[in-house]
Parts: C-alpha cells; sequence; structure tokens
C-alpha cells in the first residue's frame, strides 16, 4: 500500500476521528496537525510553487530551502551586459517570504537529498522532510565535460549562466575587446538552460560591438545544427548585424578543447584566439540529485507530467531546468507554469483526489536588439502519459517577410512586451516587483 | 515500513486543525488565471505593456478572446502569443476567465 492510497482510504478517516486525537498525549508538531511540503530551491519553479500552494492550501506548511548566496534572475540578465548597473535590478530579494501567511524560507546549503524519507539534510546536520518533497534546484555547469576546463578558463572565459559577479566579468571583457577584434561565444549541445539565451546575447553582443567596436567581429561556435527560433534570429542577424558569424556542427564548430592560460578555443576544425571567449558549458541536473539517483543515469531527471512525480521516488517531484519535462523548454516561464501545475497536483494527491489536468503554458520572449523583440509560444497537455506539444497553442514570432515594412514596429512593441512580461513573472513567482532594467 | 508509518500515526492522534480532507484542489478557471498571470502578473494587473486583466470588464476580455480564436490572422503580429493561447481555451473556461477577472476588484 502505498502512502497515497492510505491518504485517500483509512488515513482521510483517521484524521476525522478526533476522539482518538484526545485520548493520546499530544506531541504537537506542525507535522501533525498539517500535511507539509518541502521545497529545495526558491528560483522560479520553486518560489512559483510554494506561493501557488499558500494561495490554494493556506493551511499546508510550505518550507523552502535555498542556498544562501545572493540570487539574480537569468532572465534579462543578457541585458546587463550591455548595461552592467542594470545587474542590480535582477537581483531578488525574497521580502516576501518574511509576510505572514508566507512559506516559510530557509537560507542553508543542502548537503544530501534522500528521496525515500522525502529528505533534506542541511550542511549544519539538520534534516527536514516533508509529506512531499518537490527538487527545483536549476542546472550544474558541466565544466569537466570541456577538454581543458580548469580554473584559468573559468576565469578567462565567464560564462555568466547563471547571472550574478559573472555577468559583471563577461561584461567587463566585452569592454576590454579592441576595435577589429574578436570575440567568441561557444553554445552547448541541447538540452540547457534558456534554449534562446545564448542566441539573443549574440544579437545583444553583436549590437554592442557595432555600437562601439565597430571592426570587430563576434564568432558563435554552435555544438548544434538547428536552435530555437533559428529563422527569426537569423533573419535578424542577417539585417542588423553583419558582423556576427554563426558556424554550426555540421561547420566543425563543435567545441572540442579550451586552454585557459593561453586563451586558445579549438573546435573540431580550427584554433581561435579570440580577444573574448564566452564559454558556455554544457549542463546537467546538480549532483544533489544525480547522487540521489534521481536521474536514473540521464544526466536530468524523469518526471511524469501530471504532477512531475519521479517515477524512481513516490512523492518526490522535480521541478523546472532539472526535469526531463520535453517538450517543455528548460525557461523561467516554464518553471513557473510548472510551479503551479504541480501545486494543483500536491494538493490533489494531499486530499487523496485524482489531480486535475496540468495547465502548463511557455512564452520565451528574446531581444535581438534592445529595443527588437522575438517570441516562441508554447502549450502543452499530456496524452497516453506523455507531455505534448499543442499545435494549435504553439509558434512563434512572424517573419520579418511577412511583416514587411511593419517589422520595426512589432519587433518593438514585442520588445516592450519582454520587458512588461519580465516584471509581471517576477512580481508572480517572487511576491515582489522592484524596479525592471 | 514501521518506520513509514509512524508519522501517520501520530498525525492521526492529534487534533487537527486543518484536516487533510479540507483540502481542495483549484478550480479550471483558477488554475488558468494562474497561468494567465505567468505574463499578466499577479491578480492579472498587468506591467507596462503587458496589459491589466483585472479591471476591464469581463465581456471585452471574452470578445478578445473570441476574436483571437475565430481570426487568429488578424492577431498575427504583437497579437500572436494571445492567439495562439486563445486557441486552446475551450468556450467555458474562456467565458469563466474573463468572468474571473472582469469581477476582480
Amino acid at each position: 500500500m502505498n502512502r497515497r492510497r492510505f491518504l485517500n482510504g483509512t488515513g482521510a478517516a483517521l484524521l476525522g476521528a478526533s476522539g482518538l486525537g484526545r485520548a493520546l498525549p499530544s506531541a504537537a508538531s506542525s507535522r501533525g496537525s498539517h500535511a507539509s511540503v518541502l521545497i529545495l530551491g526558491a528560483g522560479f519553479a520553486g518560489a512559483s510553487l510554494a506561493w501557488a500552494l499558500k494561495r490554494w492550501a493556506p493551511s499546508l506548511t510550505v518550507t523552502v530551502v535555498a542556498a544562501p548566496e545572493r540570487y539574480w534572475t537569468c532572465p534579462f540578465s543578457n541585458t546587463a551586459l550591455l548595461k552592467p548597473a542594470d545587474l542590480d535590478a535582477l537581483e531578488v530579494r525574497y521580502n516576501a517570504f518574511s509576510d505572514a501567511g508566507a512559506p516559510t524560507l530557509i537560507r542553508a546549503r543542502v548537503r544530501a537529498v534522500e528521496p525515500e524519507h522525502r529528505a533534506l539534510v542541511l550542511e549544519d546536520g539538520r534534516r527536514l522532510t516533508g509529506d512531499k518533497l518537490v527538487l527545483a534546484p536549476g542546472i550544474e555547469l558541466a565544466t569537466d565535460a570541456i577538454d581543458g576546463y580548469d580554473d584559468a578558463a573559468a576565469a578567462r572565459f565567464p560564462h555568466a549562466w547563471e547571472a550574478g559577479p559573472g555577468s559583471l566579468r563577461l561584461a567587463e571583457r566585452l569592454r576590454a575587446v579592441p576595435d577589429g577584434g574578436l570575440a567568441v561565444m561557444t553554445i552547448p549541445p541541447n538540452p540547457y538552460r534558456c534554449p534562446p539565451g545564448p542566441y539573443e546575447r549574440a544579437s545583444l553582443l553583436a549590437w554592442w560591438l557595432q555600437e562601439h567596436r565597430p571592426r570587430a567581429k563576434l564568432l558563435l561556435l554552435d555544438s548544434k545544427d538547428r536552435f530555437t527560433k533559428d529563422a527569426l534570429f537569423k533573419a535578424a542577424w542577417e539585417a542588423r548585424y553583419p558582423n556576427l558569424e554563426w558556424q554550426g556542427l555540421s561547420d566543425g564548430a563543435g567545441l572540442r578543447r579550451v586552454d585557459g592560460k593561453t586563451g586558445l578555443i579549438e573546435t573540431d576544425f580550427e584554433r581561435f584566439s579570440p580577444d573574448l571567449a564566452n564559454v558556455i558549458p554544457p549542463q546537467r541536473a546538480p549532483a544533489l540529485l544525480r547522487r540521489a539517483g534521481l536521474d536514473g543515469g540521464q544526466g536530468w531527471c524523469p518526471i511524469e507530467p501530471t504532477g512531475f512525480e519521479s517515477p524512481l521516488a513516490p512523492d518526490v517531484h522535480i521541478l523546472g531546468d532539472a526535469a526531463i519535462a520535453n517538450p517543455m523548454p528548460k525557461s523561467a516561464f516554464a518553471a513557473n507554469s510548472q510551479g503551479k501545475a504541480c501545486a494543483a497536483a500536491l494538493i490533489a494527491d494531499l486530499a487523496g483526489v485524482p489531480r486535475p489536468d496540468p495547465v502548463l503554458l511557455n512564452t520565451c520572449y528574446s531581444l535581438v536588439a534592445p529595443d527588437a523583440g522575438i517570441a516562441v509560444v508554447g502549450s502543452y497537455a499530456v496524452k497516453g502519459g506523455r507531455l505534448e506539444s499543442l499545435a494549435a497553442g504553439s509558434g512563434l514570432s512572424p517573419s520579418r517577410s511577412a511583416l514587411g515594412e511593419s517589422v520595426t514596429t512589432v519587433r518593438g512593441a514585442e520588445a516592450a512586451h519582454a520587458r512588461g512580461w519580465y516584471d509581471s513573472i517576477r512580481a508572480d513567482a517572487f511576491r515582489e516587483g522592484g524596479p525592471r532594467p | 515500513m514501521a518506520q513509514r508509518w509512524l508519522p501517520w500515526l501520530a498525525l492521526a492522534s492529534l487534533p487537527v486543525a486543518a484536516p487533510l480532507s479540507a483540502l481542495e484542489p483549484p478550480s479550471t478557471v483558477a488554475r488558468w488565471a494562474a497561468a494567465c498571470n505567468g505574463c499578466h502578473g499577479p491578480e492579472g494587473r498587468g506591467s507596462g505593456a503587458m496589459p491589466a486583466l483585472r479591471g476591464q470588464s469581463a465581456d471585452a476580455l471574452a470578445a478578445k478572446l473570441k476574436k483571437w480564436q475565430e481570426d487568429p490572422e488578424a492577431a498575427a503580429a504583437t497579437g500572436h502569443v494571445m492567439a495562439r493561447f486563445s486557441a486552446i481555451l475551450d468556450q467555458e473556461t474562456l467565458r469563466a476567465l474573463a468572468d474571473h477577472y472582469g469581477a476582480a476588484p
């Protein structure tokens, strides 16, 4: 008998039998009087989940454990490469978590995940458990997958794929590129956080170089041949950025080796000694989850799509970038959407009723210039136990050729939508506002 | 096994402030509205160029969603995002969402 069936049956009945409760000495604990959900991670997935749970089931005990380090959102962090002062506005300060009725936020490092006990072991030795354990820890950068990557490489080729001080280091290196110089980005194979992110970054770097280093060149070395919104990005590049060149895997652009001491970047076909190299490493689920066996040896964690529960560990749910949620991308919007869908599923599980059909959506806005945006839209449903894209609810911004002369207006409007979206999802996920860049 | 049952026996033994049986999953419209808020902000309050849903009349919201459903081409350009999301709404949910935001204070 699993615990859900227990809750559905005798468990729920026993809970109503208050006579029994009065007869026994009470060892009062929040765990006894409420169901509890323990969440690892307070990014877009974990925070969205925590607030959705408190909204829809205020009696639940909701505890979020997040690393003590400062946290800046990855969305809009590419704009901080152009204007480093804008990074401040991207920091999430979690002020709303001290309000009455808020989820409990514990800032601590986690030493281990124990799926079989739905437990987190903190670095200070504390061990927390929940009736449900939800893991939303984001990504780990697989720098060991790049030949030659060491501390010198990390310092010389800042990835800035987790926003923060690394974004500032990359912004500094950009400013050090001489006119006539060469900047390189290496882009990892799928899957990775924010599929259009490298191409938005490339667009904005090319824009900055065009403005400030008009004879410099940006070369993209991509470890794949196709990417999200590629036709839209390539059309924008062709129209705007003669200084940008993209090479795919078939062109021999797969990354082979880096050397942080000499600054060398080596692909399948060529060697480069650029003035700036932004090496975006391949990615995987964090070691905490992999060590607990939750990735099944795949590097990312499988889930079933109605409640994002791990097929490898009952009552352990995995959200956001660490999960294999294809065809949903590893995006902030997807994480926010999954957080809410998971909240509904957790409440159903704890109430012992069937899970509702998840509402799962995605929109990814990307800037192709500071004043020009494009978007990809996705809608998803569970069919035959698998997550599938709904064709009618999915698509892209119209192409330049379809828009004709209105392209500037439309791309401008989508850039404004992108900024509005950022404010909205930031307020929605973290219950805080804050000025945006 | 014994370890797994213990907390539940303890749970059964306590005065119950908020019994699990009182938990109720959110309604269809609540779950959809939560999804809409991913772009339109908490309670659909909007931000900058992202329009507020709260404060529009329910009929006006329903009319917009229906227009996107009926004529997605007209929604091309900047309306393409909403044309796609409208396309997967059934009529009942569409109306309930319009009423949800239209009725919000």
